[in-house]
């Protein structure tokens, strides 16, 4: 029995023919060919968008690109000594861990708070939910000017308001104050985010779970703790993994209000990029800086894509 | 195999992308073609000085039929602009308003047109109005690329009613600084208002240390000398002052130390001299009719002669501009004497041209003139080499820690000397 040759095969025994195609591979080849074709937008895009600009950063920090010689010199891993393994960096780097985690406590325990309140659906709800709203909206510049004018320590509101209560506190010359501060304005800043999807996240989880809780006797903090956050998880990991991502990258705030002092007591790793890149024009340093908090950040890169699944 | 042929053609594509991106276009130095202008752009930076220049470019619209367009862009992004502007080889602007702090950046860049040329073919503008202190300003490794737009060496305001009150006599000296502020505070003003902030509290310094006869490099070999006797007792001596500053100022900028100036009962400070208009205007200040302005305070018994230090904007041009005489043109006609009245009638301080520091109706009108004058004779620059803005972050973020308590005045020298002997190895300027 002999098999019929599929349609479209080309004739291999024919005279005068020198294609050597297999008779099942010219199609698959036109239709990976057509598929590539589908696919190719977004090659183009992902190349232009993140592949390149990534690949042309890494080659940066490599190589010599100041002012003085605008020509790059390959250099190794001279930019990450001079710039990265230093004890500026590794400071930059721990003020950086301390917004993370101060700013995540923070966002995550009063967004909580907040979503929990708005999935009461009190009296008012609706107004209390668009005005919690506008920090997000705003400009980040912009609110980190205000907050710099509000904690002014000769004209601003706040100092007035601490001069009632016999308080004086520079804000913005006590390491930890001006630390604190940062995460004050990011916190009000970005609560409304953490809220908004906590609060979504809540509206989609079953009751029964939480009558059942309540009929055998759970309080409102054991219902909480062993019933709303399990079911609430996935919202909740994507959240803090996004927030964390964000507040590691965190730069306008700091360069409105504090300006990375009093002393570098606020400076984190991308105002130290910053200065580098723009202030000082040593690209190749900037690049290092930027991509040694990259690799840093990876492992919670790898986490979001391993739970999204994308 | 298809995911294998995918991968070969993106690192094709990436390799020949990123190649192309590392292999910037030589710099085109030579001069453009000219072609006949009917609008020139120039970036400017908020401030009396750019208000100056607009006011100006109406009159010459009107009498040229050139129409010239303003960029604003933040004082701090200014050499950023111009510089990433010329080097991607997109044509954004055919002048350029720039800090003469930031030249040595600019410069080494190739982002300014030398003007020597222009300067020696246009008697009109007469170059030789400027004393050579000035001339020298404009310089960058013996080449002038920009004409003086304003001319602000430091000078020191203090509240005329306060001083008189308490009998007190403008400071001539640092010592008689320190003993106004003692009398200032004691009769419950602030004695002092000085920028402490962590972007620039080294231009302060910089004042009383160059006036003092110190410097921040040494100016032959580039070693850092803040581990001699001057620059500690100087350092000191500012630190000292701190008590005697608002709160504001300590972690503040040139702004917050000038707002406090303005509103609140502070009694001396020293500024570099554009800021005059700003306190002279009641419309932002509360004590635009009661200060006066003196001489920088000097000292002298340091290594180096005791100068104020120069600061003040340059108008340049940029090397791609197709416009380039019409830059010329324009520049040289609104910087010219001409013009020095608009300039100071709508605020902005002039450059100072010697027919405008000795003429009285202009020192009638702007009392620091004369100080100006004499700042421009003798004063001079601090160093000018492109590490300049790194070597001032870090004596200013250190100078913040120290006025705020985190590093005591030891820890702060030594810190200073060992980040900029850091910096200046890595530069390959000094030996180490």
């Amino acid at each position: 029995m002999s098999a019929a040759p599929p349609a479209g095969a080309v004739d291999v025994h024919r005279p005068g023919r020198a294609d050597t195609t297999p008779p099942a591979r010219r199609p698959r080849l036109v239709a990976s060919l057509r598929a590539l074709g589908y696919v190719s937008p977004i090659w183009v895009f992902v190349l232009a968008v993140g592949i390149v600009p990534t690949g042309y950063a890494v080659w940066m920090s490599l190589t010599e690109q100041t002012l003085t010689a605008p020509y790059p010199a390959f250099v190794g891993l001279d930019n990450y000594v001079q710039a990265v393994f230093t004890a500026q960096f590794a400071g930059a780097l721990g003020v950086t861990l301390i917004f993370v985690l101060a700013g995540l406590i923070t966002q995550f325990v009063v967004g909580y708070l907040l979503a929990v309140c708005l999935h009461q659906q009190l009296r008012g709800f609706r107004i209390a939910r668009t005005i919690l709203l506008i920090p997000m909206l705003l400009t980040p510049a912009v609110v980190g000017l205000t907050w710099n004018f509000m904690f002014n320590p000769d004209l601003g509101v706040v100092q007035a308001i601490q001069g009632v209560f016999g308080i004086h506190a520079n804000w913005l010359a006590d390491p930890t104050l001006a630390r604190l501060l940062v995460v004050m304005v990011d916190s009000w800043m970005n609560v409304p985010f953490v809220m908004l999807l906590v609060a979504a996240g809540m509206t989609s989880l079953p009751e029964e779970p939480i009558e059942a809780a309540a009929i055998d006797g759970a309080g409102w903090w054991k219902t909480t703790r062993y019933v709303v956050l399990p079911m609430l998880r996935p919202v909740l990991v994507i959240t803090l993994l996004v927030r964390c991502v964000d507040i590691a990258r965190i730069f306008d705030h700091i360069f409105t209000t504090t300006q990375g002092g009093p002393g570098t007591a606020t400076q984190s790793v991308t105002l130290e990029a910053y200065n580098s890149t723009f202030q000082f024009f040593q690209f190749g340093h900037g690049a290092a800086i930027a991509l040694a908090l990259a690799l840093i950040m990876f492992p919670v890169y790898f986490l979001y894509v391993r739970l999204t699944k994308i | 195999m298809r995911v294998r042929l995918l991968l070969a053609a993106a690192a094709a594509l990436t390799t020949t992308v990123l190649v192309a991106c590392g292999s910037p276009g030589a710099q085109d130095d030579t001069p453009q073609d000219d072609e006949p202008a009917d609008e020139l752009t120039v970036l400017v930076s908020a401030s009396p000085s750019a208000t100056g220049l607009r006011e100006l470019a109406t009159e010459y619209t009107a009498e040229t039929g050139v129409t010239i367009e303003f960029v604003e862009v933040p004082t701090a992004q200014l050499p950023t602009k111009i510089i990433l502007a010329v080097q991607s080889g997109q044509q954004t602007f055919d002048l350029a308003q720039f800090d003469g702090f930031t030249m040595p950046q600019i410069a080494a860049a190739s982002a300014l047109l030398p003007l020597d040329d222009f300067l020696g073919e246009d008697d009109e503008y007469d170059y030789a109005d400027f004393p050579e202190g000035l001339q020298e300003y404009a310089k960058q490794d013996g080449t002038t690329y920009g004409l003086p737009l304003s001319t602000e060496p430091v000078v020191q305001l203090y509240r005329t009613d306060l001083y008189q009150q308490l009998g007190l006599q403008p400071a001539t000296t640092w010592d008689e600084v320190v003993g106004n502020a003692d009398a200032l505070s004691a009769a419950g003003h602030y004695g002092w208002a000085s920028a402490y902030g962590p972007a620039v509290s080294a231009h302060y310094y910089n004042q009383m240390l160059y006036s003092s006869g110190g410097r921040l490099l040494d100016p032959e070999s580039y070693e850092p000398q803040f581990d001699t006797d001057i620059n500690r007792q100087v350092m000191e001596r500012f630190l000292s002052l701190v008590e005697y500053t608002p709160e504001s100022s300590r972690t503040g900028a040139s702004a917050d130390m000038i707002n406090a100036f303005s509103q609140l009962q502070v009694g001396q400070l020293t500024a570099a001299s554009g800021w005059y208009s700003t306190v002279a205007d009641p419309s932002q200040s509360a004590v635009a009719e009661t200060f006066g302005v003196a001489d920088l305070p000097m000292e002298s018994g340091g290594p180096y002669d005791s100068i104020n230090v120069l600061n003040g904007w340059l108008l340049g041009i940029s090397p791609s501009s197709p416009h380039q005489q019409a830059a010329w043109d324009f520049a040289a006609w609104a910087l010219g004497k001409d013009n020095v009245k608009a300039f100071i009638d709508a605020g902005a301080p002039p450059p100072a041209r010697t027919s405008t520091t000795t003429n009285d109706d202009y020192t009638t009108q702007l009392p620091y003139l004369t100080a100006v004058g004499t700042a421009a004779e003798t004063g001079a620059p601090i160093e000018r080499i492109p590490e300049t803005a790194q070597i001032i972050s870090v004596i200013s973020q250190t100078i913040n820690s120290m006025a705020t308590g985190q590093l005591s005045l030891d820890e702060g020298m030594a810190k200073i000397q060992d980040d900029l002997t850091n910096i200046l190895v890595q530069a390959g300027r000094y030996g180490g």
